[in-house]
């Protein structure tokens, strides 16, 4: 790469330096001095700024940096010694402005030893030990300390403006196409003038790249000329930007397989723009085939509830009809029915209703899958609930011949909750006909309701058949029943549970069934007293 | 019951095992009843039988039975007829859908013999 801000600076000043020292010669030789007596320190002065413009290439490597600070502190060692002592002083300070031109650190490293270097001579001088030097009296002290002086401050000044004048140094060199290789996925380097520099070889096998072609134009980059126009544009917009710009291709490669990359581009100063390439058609391929399961189980479930709610309406056109004529039958509305019939209409009746219990369910159930029941919170009194609910179920277990208790402890038999009301009107009655069914005659169901560290508890213990651990854990699954449950020939699809954890999820509260086999089940549920 | 004048119901109901139930029902109480399978056909025969009451099914075949209901409202020879909607769309916000278009009330299907004959009494009278 070329010479950067800090290389030129250093130049420069070299420059400066020696420009001075020439024309102090030339001056002196205008004068009538005796130039082959000034030549030897004109030579001496002139050794550092030729380093210097000599080093300037490798300068930004430590040692090259030592050799030219050090060239200049010797300088100014050297010039103290030989002529005139205090006014040559000035010219360790050429010492630092080098160093400045390098970097801060060294600035001060520089100057800690100019100004021991200075102040050790100063005192060597004043102690009485003037120094003899071979050439202390062969130089005219005049010329030479007003020749140092001038070029000390002219490289004083290049040093400041140097220092002033230089950004942030971003260069590339050639050794940096080593480190793409192990970049993940292609770098390509594109010149100001839109030509491919360097290519990784990451970046050759994704976009099928004549090996080693220098010369290629970014136009001739893609195997389809309109993506090679549109990387153009995107380099050409990322310079006008200053930043990276990322766009998405899909790359046609010649075996015919085309391939999905997201393509970076990314400026620098110098006009030069990096392309990285990332190979994303695994990610991608991936990413779709996720879109896909996605909608196809949005749709899935979408189906799903439509159609349950399509079931449900279709459902109870039919039942109307069964349950309002068996109605009609049993109130005897067109006269007297035999005691056999009469029966019959009663238990059309009873599993009419009993069907539209499950139609709501399997509603309820499908919305709450769905994630479409809506919880309606509303402030209220459970123990209302929980009265009203035991009421309705009371013939339920008159005629099964259980005993239903309950039993409320609250503040002055209240238990206020922020809660929806239907839902949990709706795990109540599950729960206490669940237990009806399930305990046999002479059997009892009690109902206990209370509010303990801000949660709503509600228990319902019955001393029915119970249940083994391996049938709970089928509790609560829809359409699977317990063997007991099967035996005891009642009624019950499973979903009256799984209803139950489910409105309860949906409060963020919890379900739980306990049961010992003989000796009967417990159901509690928990649910926060406030939302 | 005696009554010098029966009351009389208008059915609009496209279930056929429905409308049995219905009229079967009202005549057994002393209703007079008038049947319509077609929402399209209510209008006509309300001006001919008019009914004290209306029994409106909402999931009519050609058209639903709140279209009805807003034409009905919107004669002026029929407009104070009440008009009792029957259905078995028992989702959320029905009810208000069904009142707001003019329903005076809102049975469930499937009925309760004895809530059906207290509301339809309710709003004869």
């Amino acid at each position: 790469m070329s010479v950067t801000g800090q290389h030129k600076g250093i130049w420069i000043a070299s420059l400066i330096w020696l420009i001075c020292l020439a024309a102090a010669l030339f001056a002196a030789g205008l004068r009538d001095a005796n130039i082959s007596q000034l030549m030897p320190f004109a030579l001496i002065g002139a050794v550092p700024a030729v380093l210097s413009v000599m080093l300037s290439p490798f300068l930004r490597r430590e040692w090259a940096q030592i050799i030219v600070i050090f060239s200049w502190l010797a300088l100014a060692i050297l010039a103290c010694l030989a002529i005139a002592f205090m006014p040559m002083a000035f010219l360790f300070l050429c010492a630092p402005a080098m160093a400045a031109l390098f970097e801060r650190e060294k600035v001060i490293e520089a100057m800690v030893l100019a100004a021991i270097c200075a102040a050790g001579l100063f005192y060597v001088g004043n102690m009485g030990f003037q120094l003899n030097t071979p050439f202390a009296d062969a130089l005219p002290g005049d010329w030479g300390a007003k020749t140092g002086i001038a070029a000390t401050i002219g490289l004083l000044v290049a040093a400041l403006y140097g220092v002033a004048a230089t950004e942030t140094p971003l260069s590339y060199d050639n050794s940096s196409d080593g480190i793409f290789e192990a970049i993940p996925g292609g770098v390509v380097r594109v010149t100001s003038d839109n030509k491919v520099a360097s290519a990784s070889s990451a970046a050759v096998e994704i976009l099928q790249l004549p090996a080693n072609d220098t010369a290629l134009d970014v136009l001739d980059m893609m195997v389809v000329d309109q993506q090679s126009e549109n990387l153009l544009h995107m380099i050409e917009q990322s310079r006008q930007k200053g930043e990276a710009v990322k766009q998405k291709f899909r790359l046609l490669q010649p075996s015919g397989i085309s391939r999905m990359a997201e393509i970076t581009a990314t400026p620098s100063e110098t006009g030069e723009v990096l392309i990285h390439i990332h190979d994303s058609t695994a990610h991608e391929a991936r990413v779709n085939s996720l879109h896909e399961a996605f909608a196809s189980a949005q749709k899935d479930s979408d189906s799903k509830s439509l159609f349950f709610a399509g079931v449900s309406h279709e459902l109870r056109t039919p039942l109307n009809a069964i349950i309002g004529f068996s109605d009609m039958m049993r109130s005897r509305l067109f006269g007297p029915l035999p005691n056999k019939y009469a029966e019959y209409a009663e238990l059309i009746h009873d599993s009419g209703q009993h069907m539209l219990d499950l139609i709501g369910d399997v509603l309820d159930l499908s919305k709450v899958d769905a994630g479409k029941y809506e919880l309606v919170y509303d402030r209220f009194d459970v123990a209302d609930v929980i009265r009203s609910s035991v009421k309705m179920l009371r013939p339920a277990a008159d005629s099964a011949e259980v005993q239903l208790d309950v039993e409320v402890r609250g503040d002055a038999g209240e238990l206020l909750v922020n809660a929806d009301r239907k839902a949990l009107r709706q795990i109540i009655l599950n729960l206490l006909s669940n237990a009806i069914k399930f305990t046999p005659k002479g059997g009892r169901v009690l109902v206990r309701g209370q509010i303990e560290d801000d949660r709503l508890n509600v228990s319902v213990i019955d001393n029915g058949s119970g249940m083994s651990a391996a049938e709970l854990k089928t509790v609560g699954t829809p359409y699977t029943q317990t063997e007991s449950g099967k035996n005891n020939a009642a009624r019950g699809s499973g979903l009256g549970l799984s209803l139950v954890k489910s409105l309860a999820e949906l409060h963020n509260g919890q379900f739980d069934l306990t049961s010992e086999k003989g000796i009967g089940t417990t159901a509690d549920i928990s649910i926060p007293a406030q939302r | 019951m005696l009554q010098l004048m029966p009351k009389k119901v208008l059915i609009v109901e496209d279930n056929e095992l429905n409308m049995k139930l219905f009229s079967d029902l009202l005549d057994a109480h002393g209703f007079e009843t008038a049947q319509t399978r077609e929402g399209l056909k209510a209008i006509s025969l309300a001006k001919k039988f008019r009914p004290d009451l209306i029994l409106m099914d909402i999931q009519l075949p050609e058209v639903s039975g709140l279209e009805v209901t807003k034409w009905i409202k919107d004669d002026k020879a029929l407009t104070d007829i009440p008009i009792v909607a029957v259905t078995a769309f028992a989702m959320k916000g029905d009810e208000k859908r069904i009142r707001d278009g003019g329903c005076a009330a809102y049975i469930s299907k499937p009925i309760n013999v004895s809530s059906f004959l207290a509301t339809i009494r309710k709003f004869v009278n």
